[in-house]
Order: structure tokens, then sequence, then C-alpha cells
């Protein structure tokens, strides 16, 4: 009889303890298309793993936060560089081939990492991370749509999963400040 | 005689206050095209030097194949551009075009364009045609060559 107590006890103590601290992962592994090539974050990733969702076409906010993202990384160590990266994903599929994605976040650091795909591939990444994306038509406009999306770097682990988050990145420093803290 | 001498005196006078421009730009500069993307911002402090509201809009950047004004807005969550026909500046009064905001956006250079070139921008300023050069600065300090796997 005291044995079932104890039993008892022990599961429920455990059941609270799980129930209190468990925090659903969000994130995990996904397949893109590199500059031509499948390409997937497991066979790819680092300790410590960047991702900013936009389009390369977007003039002012994707290669704002890329700049500052840019400017973070030239602030790191050689060290720190081997075990970081940032992956960049255009969700203009329709629009932009992946060699021009893997070109253009190139030129903002040689070590960031263009991405597209096919809209699965990329609806996938979208909602594995908890982003959005929303394809505004402009018939006014010279090009003719814009796309409204996310404005955030999520911070990645090895598995993919998301270990913090960075809103509206408009400094350098407080992206180093995360990548250091996180390293 | 008397009406026609003050005619003549002061012409000139309200000719020059016509063509007194009445916007004032700081700073005026586009980020150089990046390749993979075929549209870059503009950007400036612009005031209105005048006693009236002004209305501006761009309409011709040579050799960029459009242009036109945007505000950047946050929706829903989600940061979204939008294309405005004209800004409004009050009298004597100042916008910024600034990253993450409003901002001039450029589109399909037909050639390269360099950094430090300065790219004439036409307006309509009220109604009337002005011309502004924006000098072309770099988006990002050059990296070295990669040597990873990719």
């Amino acid at each position: 009889m005291l044995m079932s107590i104890a039993a008892a006890v022990v599961i429920v103590t455990i059941s609270l303890i799980f129930w209190l601290t468990y925090e659903p992962k969000v994130g995990g592994n996904f397949k893109m298309n590199f500059s031509g090539r499948q390409w997937s974050f497991s066979d790819d990733a680092k300790k410590l793993n960047l991702l900013y969702i936009g389009y390369a076409k977007c003039p002012d906010v994707c290669p704002l936060s890329l700049s500052f993202a840019s400017q973070s990384f030239r602030d790191l160590t050689k060290q720190e560089i081997e075990n970081t990266r940032l992956l960049f994903v255009s969700v203009d599929f329709k629009n932009e081939t992946p060699e021009a994605v893997a070109i253009y976040a190139g030129q903002f650091h040689n070590s960031f990492v263009g991405l597209s795909g096919n809209q699965k591939q990329i609806d996938d990444a979208v909602n594995l991370f908890g982003a959005s994306y929303m394809v505004e038509k402009n018939a006014t406009s010279y090009l003719g749509y814009s796309i409204a999306h996310t404005d955030r770097i999520f911070f990645l682990d090895q598995k993919g999963y998301v270990v913090a988050t960075l809103s509206n990145p408009r400094s350098s420093e407080a992206i180093l400040n995360e990548i250091r803290k996180l390293q | 005689m008397n009406k026609f001498l003050v005619s003549v005196i002061l012409l000139p006078l309200f000719v020059i206050a016509q063509t007194e421009p009445v916007l004032k730009f700081e700073n005026p500069y586009i980020f150089a095209p990046m390749k993979g993307s075929s549209t870059t911002a503009g950007y400036a402090s612009i005031k209105n030097i005048s006693k009236k509201d002004v209305q501006f809009s761009v309409t011709s950047a040579s050799p960029f194949a459009a242009v036109e004004t945007h505000q950047t807005i946050e929706k829903e969550g989600l940061m979204s551009m939008k294309k405005v026909d004209r800004f409004t500046i009050k009298a004597n009064s100042q916008i910024d075009l600034k990253p993450g905001a409003n901002h001039i956006m450029l589109f399909d250079a037909n050639r390269d364009v360099k950094i430090g070139e300065q790219i004439e921008v036409k307006l309509n300023v009220n109604g009337k045609e002005m011309t502004q050069k924006f000098k072309v600065i770099p988006r990002e300090k050059p990296v070295e060559p990669s040597h990873h796997s990719h």
C-alpha cells in the first residue's frame, strides 16, 4: 500500500514538473533549393543558424536586416564565424531563381546562404517556424506586386529548433549580442 | 505708364519667386543595386522651405526603368510595402525618407550603376519638374571571396 502511494507521488511529481517546464519546440529540419541543388538543413547545419525570411526584390526591409546581420558577422571572431551561419529564404518562388537568391545573399557576407524552392518547400519552411508572408498585387506599381512578410531573425540550434528570435532587426549590436549569448 | 514701370520691375522678381526651389534635399543617396535583385531604394531628408504645403512625386531616374514613392508599414505583424502616388510636406516642415520607412523605389537599371555616381531623379513638385541628384553608395562593404563548401 505504502509502495503504491509512493509510486503515485513520484509519477504525479514527474508529470507536474514536465507540465510546468515543457515548451513545445518550434522548427526542425527543412528542405530547400540552394543555387539549383537540393539542400537540407540537417546536412548543412552549424552550431548556431540564423534564419531570415523575405525576398530579394524587396528594396528596403530585407536588405536592411541583412546589412545589420552582415555587420554583426564581420565583428565575429574566426571561431565564431565557423560556428554560425545565416540562411536567407526567399518566398518569391515565382520571380526569383535559386541562383539569383544565392548570389544576392552572398553579397552581404560570403557565408550567407540564399535559399529558394518550390511553393511547397517554401510554405513548409515558413509554417515550420511560425512565420508568414502574403503576396500583395498592385497593378499600378512597376513590379506589379509586393510581398508582406515576417521581419524577424530566427536563431536555430543544430537541429533547426528555434532557440531565440529578434523582431525588426535594426541593430548589428543586438544581433551580435544574441549570437554570442547563444553560442 | 507708372503701372507699366512697376510691372517691368516686379516681373523678374515674380519669376524668381516662382522658380525658387521649395524643397531642400539633405544627404540624398541610392543604394547600389545588388546582383540577384532588380530593385533598390533611395533616401534623403527633404525640407519644405516654402510657406505652403508641397506635394511631390518621382517621375524618372535614368538609367532605371521606373521609379516610385513607397511606404513601409507594419500590418498584422508583417512588414508590408505600399506604393503611394506622392508625398506631402507641410510648410516649413521636413520628411525623412529612411530605411525601413518612406523611400523611393527604383527598378531595372539598364546598365551597371556604379558606386559614387550621381543619379538624376526627376520629381514633380506642385506640378513643376525638378531634378535632384542622388549619390550611389554601397549596400555593404566588399567581403573576401567565398571559400566555403557551397
